[in-house]
């Protein structure tokens, strides 16, 4: 029985230390983000321990025969037939098992099975009826002849007269005056025909019979499957087919978590090389063998391997192998600012697997911290800080998907800037605009002429020119804004920011609206509103009716 | 899409120059109307309507209104149109109404000292509403979900 180790402290020699610090130093300066470069020199090495792990491959040899009635060509004398029905062959008997792996699919005839009988397909004949004509011998050709529509002599339409009402002006002699009167005058309409659909021309399909030239018009042909001989041999036939199947299995030191072994393995894939410890032999289905399930590591793999192998019908399973192999590697528990962590050197390359490390505890203290600024609704704080931990390898789509929802909520300050903004805004220039709308006559003509028309009054004006600009206000989302409008960590700075915007696109709408109004768009703009306002109104009016009818 | 924006800009521009040159027009016509003695100067209309947000002018505008307003209501109840009294917004109704219908007794001036401050008032309650659903928005807890995204590297 080989040697197997769960975990054995060992000690460093100098030159593994220094390497190791090597290594960790290589590592932790890879990793973008985290500060301390140096921190192989700085860690302490608490425990090493030499933790192999060990690879299970568990292979199964299947043997699979499966039986079939089947006929051959009568073309060699036959011996003399010993076995008449299925019942007397024993697959089992009839062919050797495999002692090493095979993957192999062959078949054999059964000895013995053998006897010459009347051709299943022309019951003995030796000739069969033609598939093609049918047996009389005679076939039909279908010929596509292209000829002239008949419904519309090859013009493709039809012409027919119609007579149109129409108004005819012309000059009364008697009253002597000119007027006009109601007369009836034909016309030529074409009717397209629906028969050639326009085109003028029609398939003209007719079918030639003449003699079938697959059985020269006999009707029968020669048996394909006795080729004419009449006779055939029936015999039963076996089909042997071996083939492997494989299961892998890892034991991990004990001192690895379930999760991390799980991530662990996807190294193991890679370019890791094995040495071979024990190769057992176990024949038949013989998993529960009791010294094999208390031995240490391969005992653990065979309480994995399932209990029962599947089985399909006319198959055995002829012994299996286990193969145990040992990758060497070495646990090391080293601390960092009075915290310790695990980390694994796997192969005799020493590949670097940390199990937690003060990079994986930094990253976590980052998100704690971004936690509670949250809770604090603190967010450009945590905006800036899971930044940091974005630049770290790890972060995923959780950090995103946070980000996005951080800057959402930034967003939020500078929309309420702008529409703060706006309101302001509004509330200040609306008396300059109502001076400007009534005093200052400088409206286009047509837009005096479309007030007048309309019914609108500058004092109207004035008021919707604010809805048109409050609804403008409302509108503000954060796709709207530029990101660095409200990717500002001070929440008073972002509001501001977004005050300024506010006042500079309240500035731009008032010249547009007072634009509008004095070149004749706003009284229409306005017209589209008080009718909408109307007909919202009637509505409300409408169901408030139904409401008291129904309730009341 | 850059054409649109080329379009916009053009039609814009057209806008603005039609409305600079129609309000330069209208401002030497006005110019010439205050030399003659017809009309008031611009300065003193702008002042006397930014002085509607006070809440002097409002009180002063709602005495003009007051006996229109009354009148109003006097003729729709010996109608038998109305049997409510004379308050809240009922009386809201009637100034209004007064507003529109003697336009040209109670005096521009006087209308929009009613008016603006109603503006600001509705300004006022929408900015409000738009503060608290910022504010509750804001609100709702957001947090990483911790065991799920812990990292073990
Ligand atoms: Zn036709
Ligand atoms: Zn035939
Ligand atoms: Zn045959």
């Amino acid at each position: 029985m080989a040697q197997y180790i769960n975990a054995q402290k060992i000690n460093f020699s100098k030159a593994e230390e220094s390497r190791f610090r090597k290594l960790f130093n290589q590592w932790a300066a890879s990793i973008e983000g985290y500060e301390s470069k140096n921190l192989g020199d700085v860690l302490k090495i608490i425990e090493v321990y030499d933790s192999p792990i060990y690879r299970g491959l568990i292979r199964s040899q299947y043997d699979n025969r499966e039986l079939e009635n089947t006929y051959k060509r009568a073309n060699k004398e036959c011996p003399p037939r010993t076995i008449t029905s299925e019942s007397q062959i024993n697959r089992w008997k009839l062919l050797s098992y495999p002692t090493e792996f095979t993957v192999l699919k062959k078949s054999y005839y059964v000895p013995g099975t053998e006897y010459i009988t009347n051709c299943p397909e022309c019951a003995g004949s030796g000739s069969v009826r033609c598939n093609r004509c049918g047996g009389n011998g005679r076939t039909s050709r279908k010929i596509v002849k292209t000829v002239p529509c008949k419904d519309c002599g090859g013009r493709g339409y039809n012409e027919k007269i119609v007579t149109k009402r129409e108004t005819e002006y012309y000059y009364d002699y008697v009253r002597k005056i000119r007027t006009f009167r109601e007369v009836e005058k034909p016309y030529t309409e074409r009717d397209y025909c629906v028969y050639c659909h326009g085109s003028g021309q029609r398939e003209d399909i007719s079918y030639k019979e003449e003699s079938c030239s697959d059985c020269n018009a006999k009707g029968y042909v020669t048996c394909g499957k006795c080729n004419g001989e009449k006779k055939m041999i029936n015999y039963w036939r076996i089909t042997h087919n071996q083939y492997v199947k494989r299961h892998t299995d890892y034991v991990f030191p004990s001192m690895i978590a379930q999760e991390d072994a799980l991530k662990m393995r996807e190294l193991l894939n890679g370019t890791i090389t094995w040495q071979v410890v024990e190769n057992i032999r176990i024949n038949n289905e013989d998993f529960n063998h009791a010294e094999l399930s208390s031995r240490p590591i391969v005992g653990s793999m065979l309480a994995k391997f399932p209990n029962t192998v599947e089985h399909t019908r006319h198959t055995a399973i002829c012994f299996h192998n286990i193969e145990v192999s040992e990758c060497e590697a070495k646990t090391v528990i080293y601390q960092v600012d009075k915290s310790q962590f695990v980390c694994m050197l796997i192969g005799s390359e020493w590949r670097l697997f940390t199990v937690d490390s003060p990079i994986s505890q930094r990253v976590n203290d980052l998100k704690e911290q971004v936690n509670d600024l949250c809770k604090r609704h603190k967010y450009g704080k945590a905006w800036e800080l899971l930044q940091k931990v974005n630049k770290y390898p790890q972060a995923g789509s959780a950090e995103a998907e946070m980000m996005e929802q951080l800057e959402e909520r930034m967003a939020m300050a500078t929309r309420f800037g702008v529409n703060l903004a706006m309101m302001i805004c509004a509330t200040l220039v609306a008396p300059f605009i109502y001076t400007l709308f009534t005093q200052l006559d400088a409206f286009a003509p047509w837009s005096h002429f479309l007030m007048d028309k309309l019914d609108i009054t500058p004092g109207a004006m004035t008021l919707f020119s604010f809805v048109i600009i409050a609804l403008v206000a409302m509108k503000y989302k954060k796709v709207e804004l530029n990101e660095s409008s409200y990717k500002i960590v001070s929440p008073l700075k972002r509001v501001f920011k977004g005050f300024v915007i506010g006042i500079k696109e309240s500035l731009f709408y008032l010249t547009v609206v007072i634009a509008a109004a004095i070149v004749g768009v706003l009284p229409i703009v306005c017209l589209v509103i008080k009718w909408a306002l109307t007909i919202v109104f009637m509505i409300v009016a409408i169901v408030s009716m139904l409401f008291k009818g129904i309730f009341g | 899409m850059s054409f649109k924006k080329l379009l916009c800009c053009i039609i814009g521009i057209v806008l603005l120059l039609g409305a600079l040159y129609l309000s330069y027009h209208a401002y030497q016509n006005k110019q010439e109307q205050i030399k003659a003695g017809h009309a008031i100067g611009f300065k003193q209309t702008l002042s006397s309507a930014y002085s509607a947000y006070s809440f002097s002018s409002m009180k002063l505008a709602v005495e003009k209104a007051r006996p229109y307003a009354e009148k109003l209501y006097q003729k729709e109840k010996t109608e038998g149109k109305t049997k409510k009294e004379f308050k809240g917004f009922t009386a809201l109704g009637y100034y209004i109404d007064a507003l529109d219908e003697y336009e040209d007794q109670i005096g521009e001036q006087y209308k929009l000292a009613i008016y603006l401050p109603v503006l600001l008032v509705v300004l006022i309650i929408v900015a409000l509403i738009i503060s608290i659903r910022f504010g509750l928005s804001a609100m709702r807890p957001l947090s990483f979900e911790n065991k799920a995204t812990v990292f073990n590297k």
